[in-house]
């Protein structure tokens, strides 16, 4: 079974050994591939990923401090602090950053953005390494060595402030480091401490069995590599690197808080809630529960804030995105166009175009150029009419519709076309005359310097509109981050929706332990009520005998105060030879586990502070408090009752004699006269002297009666337990029965066919007192048997030991008997007594000797039918007569 | 010491037993029995009695019946002389520490006056063996 155990636990060692090595291979590997990525994010981008990484870290560190209420470990205390601290300094981080303040601050986005992030990185990582160093320190020192936990708030809060201020005040240098082979060097500081912190609590081997330090050894990987690898070789913000090592820091709260809510998950089950309640006594650290409700409260408004605040900003996003890409298509579109324009004009002008070919028709006169030069012409003016309209139906919009120079362009080109056109005419005249092309040209020449100007003047506007630095920037800027914002808002939304849910379990837990520790302290109240008005003395000892609790009314028994005794060892409280003894006694039941007081109520001695002794009894219960073993001793002083029974026996021993005394004289008298001492007695005087006789003969057995009843219930009578065979006993028994049943017309019958094996038995009894147990059952028996009914005395086999059974087929007992039946002067009709006879003490006494005896004793009846009066009887066994003789020796102490 | 029981001397402080018990054991029994009230009345009658047989009440003001057995057994001549004890205490304890003070027996109060000098017969007879 141990072995199985273990088997499974070095199993689950080496599972989670294999998985921390597969975490870095896999991170290593994610950077490998991610080394040449040229990925950009923004600005946005940032604040998101911080803004979920706030949360997350708030959210850890409540959880954390709630399990710190659960579980007292200080480990947990500091987790929960580190990440408490850290959501602080990540929101701070996330809002610094955000284009919202930047104007504010001294420092730029490019220094603030890193500086930051490494302040909240290094903080996390140096709380992580403080976390086991505490861890240790107690371990070394005990108790002692707990670091106090105002300490730890102080510590978190006084870094925090420093933070805040230390951004808002101070201009930082430059975070980025290109010239070097590490572009971030700073982010080694972090990567330091998260590496102490993980080799530490890899050395410390509870994430072998503990889920929580399980998670934490996964975060701390996690946030080592990410500092190490990652951030250290981003070489600008925004970059793949960047944007790694930010997930990888929302990868590694997620851990932690992983292993929180396991843990939480877990101690749900009802193994577990056992354990917790035992440790709940001892912890009584952390933060006050309404605080925890206050933090929790708050962080769940925070997370609805942020939740409805992405919904706006979902909205507006979405909104934000499709009027950039309006205005971008929209930009495109138009530059498009005029650039299609453009070169529409330009192909029909210049060369090619109808500039060229109106010279080339000039000099050659030939009849195609000149429909070439038509048709070009042509081109043109329809292109410069389709400008004009493309671009003047677009008024409404400013920045796009046509400005005025490039209106001024369009003029002088139609001018030039214009002027081309009359001078085509002129030529083709010119031509017609059959002038030469030298008398041609002075005739048509036009000056195409204005047309060359508007060309250039329209190609630049196109141009200037096409790489515009602020239209595209604008546009594409905000079109990505817009588009980085949808892509990251759902991601932003699904986290809140999982840190709620996460939250309501939180808050749940909460209450849980707020109405679990109302209970208890209400219960505390009550108990502590009891313990210090309770007339007894309740002690509690630990199990090497020491005093943890003393009430008061031990106080007023011992004459001890509770100061004065708390921590001492009970001995001084018990006079030789308890004091001596006690302390193998102890140490015995610890051994054996053989208890020789625990549950039993008996009398002992007590020694008060003065040293007197005095009576008392004592009960013991034994308990388990946060695993270790205590006894509660409840003690009662029974000094007066001791002289109260004391006065009694002597009473009914006065009593008794007195009363036996006249007795003597009146029933010897009555003998003699009877027995024919003094001569003959006439007919009637014989018969009163009868009844004379027969009732002093009832008082003697009622007294015989009375005091073996106080005898026996005060120990006085003694017992000789011996082996008893019960056929012998049942032979006995109705042997020496059988004159005082045949008085009644009673037949006593035993039927020793029905369980031989009982019948063969040895039980353990006082042959005498079982004698008189028997006369009282029997002749009980006889008495309510009708005439020659039967009485059967038979014995059967139980589990502890042997049941015997006297039953009649008398009347039964009434219902409204059935509880006082062994009670004394108990008798169902008191008109019974005189017919039936008996002193309603038999029942009673039977059950006295039973209870002295170890045995019980019970009855089953059906009126008209018949009674059974059944007792049990322990087996014979050799090994314990020594406990049988010593608890007669122990009677014996006992004064009389 | 086979010879037959005969004299008996009776110690009982109570009257009324004194004239029950003389009745028992001269009338019924046909002892000669000398009655005390007290050990010291004992104490003087004995040496001149010459007792078979002493039968002592245990509860007696002044010396009970042990005292007054073992003052009786610091007269010459009667330290030999066997004691039965009367008693309404008859525990067996009480018993036994009444036999080792020397009592052959222990007869309980109230005796059957017929039964008595039986009783004390079969005691004395009984008491070698």
């Amino acid at each position: 079974m141990t072995s199985e155990l273990e088997a499974e636990n070095s199993a689950t060692d080496r599972a989670r050994a294999i998985t921390y090595v597969a975490v870095a291979a896999v991170l290593t590997l994610l950077y490998a591939g991610l080394r040449d990525s040229t990925w950009v994010s923004s600005a946005a981008f940032h604040t998101l990923l911080e803004v979920v990484a706030t949360l997350l870290a708030l959210m850890v560190g409540v959880l954390g401090l709630v399990r710190h209420r659960v579980d007292g470990r200080a480990t947990v205390f500091f987790v929960g602090m580190a990440f408490l601290g850290t959501g602080f300094l990540d929101g701070f981080h996330a809002v610094v950053t955000s284009t919202a303040v930047k104007d504010y601050l001294p420092s730029g986005l490019p220094s603030l953005i890193p500086w930051s992030w490494v302040a909240s990185r290094a903080f996390l990582a140096l709380m992580m390494w403080l976390s086991w160093m505490a861890w240790r320190r107690e371990q070394r020192l005990g108790p002692a060595g707990r670091i106090p936990e105002a300490l730890v708030y102080s510590f978190v809060i006084l870094l925090t402030l420093i933070s805040y201020l230390f951004f808002a005040f101070t201009p930082l240098p430059r975070a980025y480091y290109p010239e070097l082979f590490f572009h971030r060097p700073e982010e080694f500081v972090p990567a330091l401490f998260f590496l102490l912190a993980l080799v530490g609590y890899l050395r410390k081997g509870h994430w072998k069995h503990d889920l929580l330090e399980h998670w934490l050894v996964l975060s701390l990987i996690v946030g080592f590599l990410g500092q190490a690898m990652f951030m250290s070789f981003s070489g600008k913000l925004f970059d793949t690197m960047f944007d790694a090592a930010h997930s990888l820091k929302v990868v590694s709260y997620i851990c932690v808080m992983a292993g929180l809510f396991m843990v939480m998950v877990s101690s749900r089950s009802p193994q577990a809630s056992h354990h917790i309640q035992a440790e709940d006594a001892e912890s009584a650290g952390g933060l006050s529960i309404g605080w925890l409700k206050a933090l929790a409260y708050g962080t769940s408004s925070l997370l609805c804030a942020v939740m409805i605040g992405t919904v706006v900003l979902g909205v507006r996003t979405v909104d934000d995105f499709n009027r950039l890409q309006d205005e971008w298509d929209f930009y495109t579109e138009h530059a498009e166009k005029r650039g299609l324009l453009l070169s529409r004009i330009r192909g029909s002008m210049g060369y090619g175009g109808f500039i060229h070919d109106f010279k080339n028709y000039v000099l050659r006169q030939d009849e195609p150029r000149y429909k070439k030069v038509a048709a070009d012409l042509t081109a043109v003016d329809r292109a410069l009419h389709d400008y004009r309209d493309t671009f003047s139906d677009s008024l409404h919009d400013h920045d796009h519709g046509l400005g005025e120079e490039e209106s001024r362009a369009l003029q002088a080109l139609e001018e030039v076309v214009d002027q081309y056109r009359s001078k085509l005419a002129v030529a083709r005249e010119s031509v017609a005359l059959g002038r030469t092309p030298n008398q041609t040209d002075p005739l048509v020449a036009v000056d195409d310097g204005p047309a060359l100007a508007a060309i250039t003047t329209l190609e630049r506007l196109w141009n200037e509109a096409r790489i515009s630095e602020t239209m595209t920037a604008t546009i594409i800027d905000g079109r990505n981050s817009v588009r980085q914002g949808m892509l990251f808002l759902p991601v932003l939304l699904i986290t809140l929706i999982l840190l709620l849910w996460l939250l309501r379990g939180l808050v749940r837990e909460i209450a849980d332990r707020a109405r679990a520790e109302a209970n208890l302290r209400d219960s505390e109240g009550r108990i502590r009520a009891v313990v210090d008005n309770v007339v007894d003395g309740i002690i509690t000892i630990d199990d090497q005998g020491q005093v943890e609790s003393f009430n008061p009314a031990a106080e007023q028994i011992f004459g001890y105060l509770s100061e004065e005794i708390i921590g001492r060892n009970v001995k001084v409280l018990m006079p030789e030879p308890y004091h001596g003894e006690h302390d193998g006694y102890l140490d015995n039941y610890r051994r054996t586990n053989e208890a020789r007081i625990i549950g039993i109520g008996r009398e002992v001695e007590g020694q008060r502070s003065d040293g007197s002794t005095f009576p008392l009894e004592l009960a013991v219960g034994e308990m388990v408090v946060g695993g270790r073993r205590m006894f509660t001793g409840i003690v009662r002083d029974i000094t007066e009752r001791k002289k109260v029974d004391r006065m009694k026996n002597e009473f009914i021993s006065t009593v008794s004699h007195e009363l036996r005394t006249p007795l003597t004289s009146i029933m010897g008298s009555l003998g003699l006269i009877r027995g024919g001492a003094t001569g003959d007695i006439p007919g009637e005087a014989s018969s009163l002297l009868d009844i004379a006789h027969n009732n002093a003969d009832r008082l003697i057995k009622l007294i015989n009666d009375i005091l073996d009843v106080e005898k026996i219930e005060y120990g006085e009578m003694d017992f000789d337990i011996a082996p008893v065979k019960v056929a012998t006993a049942i032979r006995g028994a109705i042997e020496s029965n059988l004159s005082y049943a045949e008085q009644y017309h009673a037949r006593l019958v035993s039927e020793d066919a029905i369980d031989s094996q009982a019948w063969e038995a040895t039980v353990a009894a006082d042959p005498d007192r079982l004698a008189q147990v028997f006369a009282n059952l029997i002749s009980n028996a006889a008495k309510f048997s009708p005439k020659g009914g039967e009485v059967v005395i038979s014995a059967v086999s139980t589990d502890n030991g042997v049941q015997i059974s006297v039953t009649d087929s008398g009347p039964g007992i009434p219902e409204e008997f059935k509880r006082r039946m062994f009670q004394k002067f108990a008798q169902a009709d008191s008109s019974d007594t005189r017919a039936k006879g008996g002193t309603g003490l038999g029942l009673s006494i039977c059950k006295a000797i039973l209870d002295r005896l170890g045995g019980t004793i019970g009855f089953k009846t059906k009126e008209g039918k018949g009674t059974t009066f059944y007792f049990e009887l322990p087996l014979w066994d050799e090994d314990k007569k020594s406990a049988a003789a010593s608890a007669g020796v122990h009677d014996e102490g006992i004064p009389k | 010491m086979n010879e037959s029981l005969t004299r008996i001397l009776y110690v009982e402080d109570e009257p009324d037993i004194q004239a029950v018990a003389r009745l028992a054991l001269e009338a019924v029994g046909g002892f000669t029995v000398e009655i005390c009230s007290s050990g010291a009345e004992a104490l003087e009658k004995a040496p001149g009695f010459a007792p078979d047989l002493f039968v002592l009440d245990v509860m007696m003001p002044e010396m009970d019946g042990p005292c007054t057995l073992s003052a009786l057994r610091t007269i010459p001549g009667l330290a030999e002389t066997p004691a039965v004890f009367v008693t309404a205490k008859v525990q067996a304890e009480e018993v036994a520490n009444l036999k080792a003070l020397g009592a052959l027996d222990v007869i309980a109060k109230p005796f059957d006056p017929m039964n008595l000098a039986a009783q004390i017969t079969e005691i004395w007879e009984g008491r070698n063996g």
